[in-house]
């Protein structure tokens, strides 16, 4: 009797589990089966590189208002709340620096004054080996196939590891919602929402854009390159 | 057992107190809300892929492209019927969709979630 009941439950149960799992084994069946039937690859017109990089020439940039257009467009295009007036809050992707802020260890003591009195263009370097990157403990911060050191804001935990790790000062943490403080969204590109990080990574719409199509690029707002008709900026793969 | 009925009186009281939202709303089923398509949506006829996959999956199709885009650098999305798409929310959903309020957030109030999308991704890319 007892031996009996005992072996009617565990079949109960048994059959119970088989039962359950139809359904769910079906679903997987079936969409192995049809699948959604969409494909997804790189734009044909999308550029590859082992590293994207980019060089200034800091000779054609001899005074703070050359650097304004410039710094002003990627404001500009990329978003950027420029109307906040707490410094420790300010967001930078591209920035003015003195000589000695841009090349620390490359001072001495007999520099030609042209170049020490020179404003300098400063902006994520996207290092071969980013230190933010290995910092990021969520990998929100990630280096693509093309070198470019990217910010994953979806993933983003806004604990700024990322912040201390990285020697050049380029990033910045969105202590506040960014869109009041911007001045003239560009409705084609995301802004920020609090607690993120940002490097200047997007300066990539003025790279010659790794994965973006044109369409990324808004027609309204000459991107950056395209302020640099001379050769002050140009891009590369190295 | 002399609060017996105290207990009861009780009893029926926290009952009636914790069902209340089921009975007071008995027979009052929100309708489901009818989606507003733009003009160009309409002149469209379909989105990138078929209404009712749309219906049923848009939030995984968004997940994989964000993920595609950023992680991947893939931005060309083509569906069964060969008809290729940029990647973008802001520039190709909202291309058509350019009405929020009556598209996206009509829907959303009713099932009440709140997607963050809107955080980062500017909602009306039109200008309209
Ligand atoms: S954020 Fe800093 S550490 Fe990271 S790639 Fe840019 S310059 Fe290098
Ligand atoms: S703040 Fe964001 S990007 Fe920076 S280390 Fe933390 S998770 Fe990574």
């Amino acid at each position: 009797m007892n031996n009996s009941r005992r072996r009617f439950l565990q079949i109960a149960g048994v059959s119970a589990l088989g039962l359950g799992a139809k359904p769910v084994l079906n679903a997987f069946a079936s969409e192995d089966a049809k699948g959604p039937g969409y494909h997804i690859a790189k734009g044909e017109k999308a550029m590859t590189a082992k590293q994207w990089a980019m060089v200034i020439d800091t000779r054609k940039l001899q005074t703070a208002e050359a650097l304004e257009p410039i710094i002003a467009a990627c404001n500009k295009i990329h978003n950027i709340p420029t109307e906040i007036e707490n410094k420790n809050h300010e967001i930078k992707w591209i920035w003015e620096a003195h000589y000695h802020n841009a090349f620390t260890d490359k001072t001495n003591n007999f520099l030609n004054e042209d170049v020490e009195n020179r404003p300098f263009l400063l902006l994520c370097n996207h290092c071969e080996d980013p230190p933010c990157v290995r910092a990021c403990p969520t990998k929100a911060t990630f280096k693509n196939d093309n070198g470019i050191v990217m910010m994953d804001f979806h993933r983003c935990i806004g604990c700024r590891f990322c912040m201390a790790a990285c020697p050049f000062g380029a990033r910045s943490f969105n202590f506040r919602d960014p869109r009041p403080f911007i001045k003239d969204n560009n409705k084609e590109f995301p802004t920020r929402m609090k607690g993120v990080l940002k490097n200047a990574t997007s300066a990539r719409s003025g790279w010659p854009s790794a994965s973006s199509p044109p369409a990324w690029r808004p027609p309204t707002v000459p991107s950056l390159s395209a302020i640099c008709t001379t050769s002050i900026r140009k891009c590369g793969n190295c | 057992m002399k609060d017996k009925n105290k207990i009861l009186a009780g009893l029926v009281i926290f009952i009636a107190a914790i069902t209340f939202p089921f009975w007071f709303n008995l027979g009052k089923a929100a309708p489901a809300p009818e989606l507003v398509l733009t003009a160009k949506a309409q002149a469209a006829k379909t989105c990138v892929m078929s209404k009712e996959f749309m219906t049923t999956n848009h939030m995984q199709l968004l997940d994989v492209w964000r993920h595609n885009v950023v992680r991947g650098s893939e931005r060309m999305f083509t569906n069964p019927d060969g008809k290729s798409f940029d990647m973008s929310l802001s520039n190709t959903c909202l291309d058509c969709h350019s009405n929020k309020a009556d598209f996206c957030d009509r829907c959303h109030n009713y099932a009440s979630v709140s997607p963050y999308c809107w955080d980062c991704h500017i909602d009306n890319p039109k200008g309209e």
